[in-house]
């Protein structure tokens, strides 16, 4: 590396994380630790039935009983679960209807970080259930949506105003005996966001949550379950930012995604919390279970995550092909640098006849970092014709950092066709040459390699996500020149 | 490990055991292994590494109980015999060396022997290099081959010294049902500027365990070549691990071939400790029947300017189960690394499994690491067009396996393996097909 590039590269590496801020918002905060009176408590104060609480208590005992995973590829010192706070509420006020309504200093939180909750929103066509820490505190364009019979809310109202739904599917693709994290998440859930759309309905815009967790020491516990009837369309997006902090917070959400016949879902994230200092210091743990099963014929389920944040991030979004024909697709791109360790994947499960499978992975490692891909593809006996494609590329740019491919496949089926091809390079010397030459430099030269390698990931994201993405793309690498 | 306590007095059996038959400086090795050994315990699934392959019956067996000794005149290795190879030849019955089956060979410049010789003529060869690259620290069977193995076989060449004629490894065994344990310790040193062919042939006619370690040094410019064959093992078993040491601008070449055995674990690990080193990795398996074969392959990069290729391809029938993983690691600073890695698999019926897992494991940048997996089935439209000339089925698709299969065994470079092989090849598939149908 040349003296500029390393100038460069500390320049960008040395900047403060733009997006951390703490606002000060009055909060409920229970104390810290973790005993069956806190998961009481939280039921209790979100008015939960008796149902969900026994349901929870089940989840904390279970959890009791089991050992947090040490198999994947990240290196972290213990977490203490009696040091966390698991419940933080905004000041509680009269429920509002109106935008005016909001507290200024929430309404302040959203606009710093760019939110178009206003006109924008309107102009963007985007209903925003925006979670500020555990309560969602406005749900927007709710009335258009109640039209076409979409319910969009956050999962403590479903749970008042459905609960039918949510005792039926709660659980039902990611059960609280899944893993640690799960088990956690299913004793302690705050809130999070809760979809529905009738049969036949075709969503009439994207459904968006921005997450972001504020209170200082809370770990922030999602709860995300999206139902999608038969031959109905949603596309729900999923982003986030988060404060600036110096101990370790964590993330150990559960999305649930289930998919009738001929649906068709199609999730995308958008990640970038605070990864830590240049030092390693501080940054969001992420450790996320997401699921989703295509449960009739025909349907499909799409994931497509831009991850460039956190400290550790630590997730595999999965689709079970339960139905004979649907579809499972995974897109990502994961860039870490500096001290960010990153293991990520999906598992591709093929249970029904004719399912397809398509996992296109890109891997950007800088710095000191650690970046791996861990996938599977599991073909069972009765999913004849299955088909999968597996593509998974790191690029790595510095000679400290790693890039790391662990596919597993496990195939029962003769008439099952599986692929993957995976390759590992850094940017060729010529092509940047070829840039300078042209008298384009080091930085943009980088940028513009970097987004036409990650390419095919983001042409899948929709257009407001797709610019996001490609900045946060430029920020997380421009200088990191290998 | 759960099963520790119930462990105990086989472990203190071994431990009498290595106090019997080792003396000298090597008991204190031997003791130390089992010790390892101890703290390891025997391979089970819930280990990462053995995920897929579960050799449910190690623990009743005792591995200080020898297989039975027998009357070398008895034995034919005629049949066994690679037709038309002019050979250095040694010939281990049960785990013993049968010096009036072999053809050793022994010179100030060539030594092709024993273990148990070796131990007292070649101590100090022995003190240099056994157990010296194997990783015992962490591999349970290997730890324990290391204590109780008395014999094995020994190859040293000296420096720029050119063994012309292959060497060939017999291993046979017969005369008895029991499934019997056989813990065998080998070491290959081939000095700076050397050349060297190995031959490994398996002939198993009892249900033996064999507990395999090979070591391999392949000094500096030096060329070893190395070819496992498991084409007539029967129902025996194996745990196999390979290890090899390659010196700077070294070559190895190896390529695995099973298609019997009932259970099949290959190790095979190559690590570069000079620079501009190269490397060949080629296996087959053919598998039916409730047979497992499993290889795990580690191609370790520790070193730049390094080469390494690897190939392996499978074909699994009815109730047949293989299981791949090939792992390339690429350490820090180990820069323009170029590593390729391949594995395609077809599967013939739907009671058959594949289990793939090729990884990629890189702490260097200026690297070009690629590797693809496949696993698929016959291609209808090529099966197609040779029925549409007037082939059978059968016959099509033993045309269609042999040419995926082939591309393994033509990589093969001794002409007279090679056609012994092929003829083999085709009828091992057209006895796949039989059963198939």
């Amino acid at each position: 590396m040349s003296t500029s590039e390393q100038d460069i590269l500390e320049q960008i590496t040395g900047d403060d994380y733009k997006y951390g801020f703490v606002s000060n918002i009055e909060q409920d905060i229970i104390p810290k630790g973790l005993t069956e009176d806190t998961v009481r408590f939280i039921s209790a104060k979100k008015n939960e039935p008796h149902w969900l609480l026994d349901w929870r208590l089940k989840a904390y005992k279970h959890w009791l009983g089991m050992t947090p995973p040490d198999w994947q590829n990240v290196k972290f010192p213990p977490i203490d679960y009696q040091d966390i706070s698991y419940y933080a509420s905004p000041k509680e006020g009269s429920k509002l209807n109106s935008l005016d309504e909001l507290d200024p200093e929430i309404k302040a939180t959203y606009d710093k970080l760019g939110i178009p909750l206003e006109e924008q929103l309107i102009l963007a066509g985007v209903a925003v259930d925006a979670v500020l820490d555990s309560v969602s505190v406005i749900t927007t364009f709710k009335e258009k949506l109640a039209e076409k019979g979409v319910i969009f809310c956050s999962i403590s109202e479903a749970v008042q105003e459905h609960p039918e739904l949510i005792k039926k599917y709660l659980g039902s693709v990611v059960p609280y005996t899944d893993n640690y994290f799960a088990a956690l998440n299913s004793a302690v859930f705050s809130d999070g966001s809760f979809v529905y759309i009738p049969k036949g309905v075709r969503c009439p815009m994207e459904l968006s949550t921005y997450f972001r967790i504020n209170a200082k020491g809370t770990g922030q516990f999602e709860r995300t379950l999206l139902i999608a009837e038969d031959a109905s369309y949603v596309s729900y997006l999923e982003g986030c930012t988060a404060p600036k902090r110096d101990e370790n917070q964590l993330h150990a959400a559960v999305v649930e995604l289930v998919a009738m016949e001929s649906a068709e879902i199609k999730y995308s994230t958008v990640q970038n919390w605070y990864p830590g200092d240049k030092d390693g210091k501080g940054g969001i743990y992420n450790f996320v279970t997401k699921r989703g099963v295509c449960m009739g014929n025909g349907s499909k389920i799409s994931w497509t995550q831009v991850e460039t944040g956190s400290a550790i991030t630590w997730k595999y979004p999965s689709v079970v092909l339960k139905g004979d024909n649907s579809i499972g697709e995974f897109y990502s791109v994961a860039v870490t640098n500096n001290l960010q360790q990153a293991d990520t994947g999906t598992k591709m499960i093929h249970i029904g006849k004719n399912t397809k499978s398509r996992i296109v992975s890109k891997g950007i490692s800088a710095g000191k970092s650690q970046n791996s891909y861990r996938g599977l593809v599991k073909v069972r006996k009765s999913a004849a014709n299955a088909r999968n494609y597996s593509q998974c590329d790191s690029l790595l740019m510095g000679d400290k950092c790693g890039a790391h491919t662990f596919p597993y496949f496990e195939i029962n089926n003769n008439g099952a066709t599986v692929e993957h091809e995976a390759t590992t390079s850094k940017i060729g010397e010529d092509i940047m040459f070829y840039c300078n030459q042209r008298g384009i430099s080091q930085e943009d030269a980088v940028a513009l390699i970097v987004n036409g390698y990650a390419k095919e990931v983001l042409d899948k994201l929709p257009m407001e996500f797709a610019v996001e993405a490609k900045k946060l793309l430029a920020i997380s690498l421009e200088g990191s020149v290998g | 490990m759960s099963t520790l306590t119930t462990q105990q007095p086989l472990i203190d059996r071994l431990k009498d055991f290595v106090q019997h038959t080792a003396s000298g400086p090597q008991e204190h090795q031997r003791l130390e292994a089992l010790a390892q050994f101890e703290a390891l315990g025997l391979p089970h699934p819930d280990l990462e590494d053995w995920k897929y392959t579960n050799f449910k019956g190690l623990k009743a067996l005792d591995p200080s109980n020898p297989l039975p000794i027998l009357d070398e005149s008895t034995i034919d290795i005629s049949k066994y015999r690679i037709a038309g190879l002019d050979a250095i030849e040694l010939v281990f019955v049960n785990g013993r060396f049968a010096g009036s089956l072999s053809r050793p060979f022994e010179s100030d410049q060539l030594y092709v022997s024993t273990l148990a010789k070796a131990r007292n003529l070649r101590h100090h060869l022995l003190e240099t290099h056994l157990g010296k690259y194997a990783q015992q620290a962490t591999e349970g069977l290997t730890a324990l081959n290391l204590a109780m193995a008395s014999d094995g076989f020994v190859i040293h060449l000296t420096k720029n010294e050119v063994c012309d004629r292959p060497v060939v490894i017999y291993q046979l065994s017969t005369g008895t049902h029991d499934r019997g344990w056989n813990n065998q310790r080998n070491l290959i040193v081939a000095e700076a500027g050397s050349r060297l062919v190995v031959i490994e042939k398996y002939i198993s006619q009892s249900p033996v365990f064999d507990n395999i370690v090979t070591e391999i040094v392949v000094g500096s410019n030096a060329n070893v070549e190395h070819y496992k064959l498991q084409t007539r093992y029967g129902d025996a078993w194996q745990v196999g691990t390979t290890r090899v040491e390659q010196d700077r601008d070294s070559r190895y070449y190896n390529a695995t071939i099973s298609w019997s055995g009932q259970m099949i674990r290959n190790n095979l690990q190559a690590r570069h400790a000079g620079q501009n080193c190269e490397t060949h990795f080629f296996g087959l398996y053919l598998l039916d029947h409730d047979n497992l074969i499993d290889n795990h392959t580690l191609m370790d990069h520790a070193m730049p300017n390094c080469y390494s290729h690897e190939l392996y391809k499978g074909i699994v029938g009815p109730e047949g189960k293989a299981v791949f993983n090939g792992k390339v690691l690429v350490r820090p600073d180990a820069q323009k690394t170029n590593a390729y890695q391949s594995n395609a698999n077809i599967l013939l019926a739907d009671t058959g499994t594949v289990n793939a897992k090729p990884e990629l494991e890189i702490f260097a940048d200026d690297v070009k690491c690629s590797h693809g997996a496949t696993v698929g089935q016959l291609d209808l439209n090529e099966l197609f067009y040779l029925k549409s000339r007037g082939i059978g089925e059968e016959k099509a698709r033993t045309i269609l396996l042999t040419a995926f299969a082939g591309e393994v065994v033509e990589a093969v470079r001794i002409e007279a393996l090679r056609d012994d092989l092929m003829a083999q090849l085709m009828e091992e598939l057209q006895r796949m097909q039989i059963s198939f149908e």
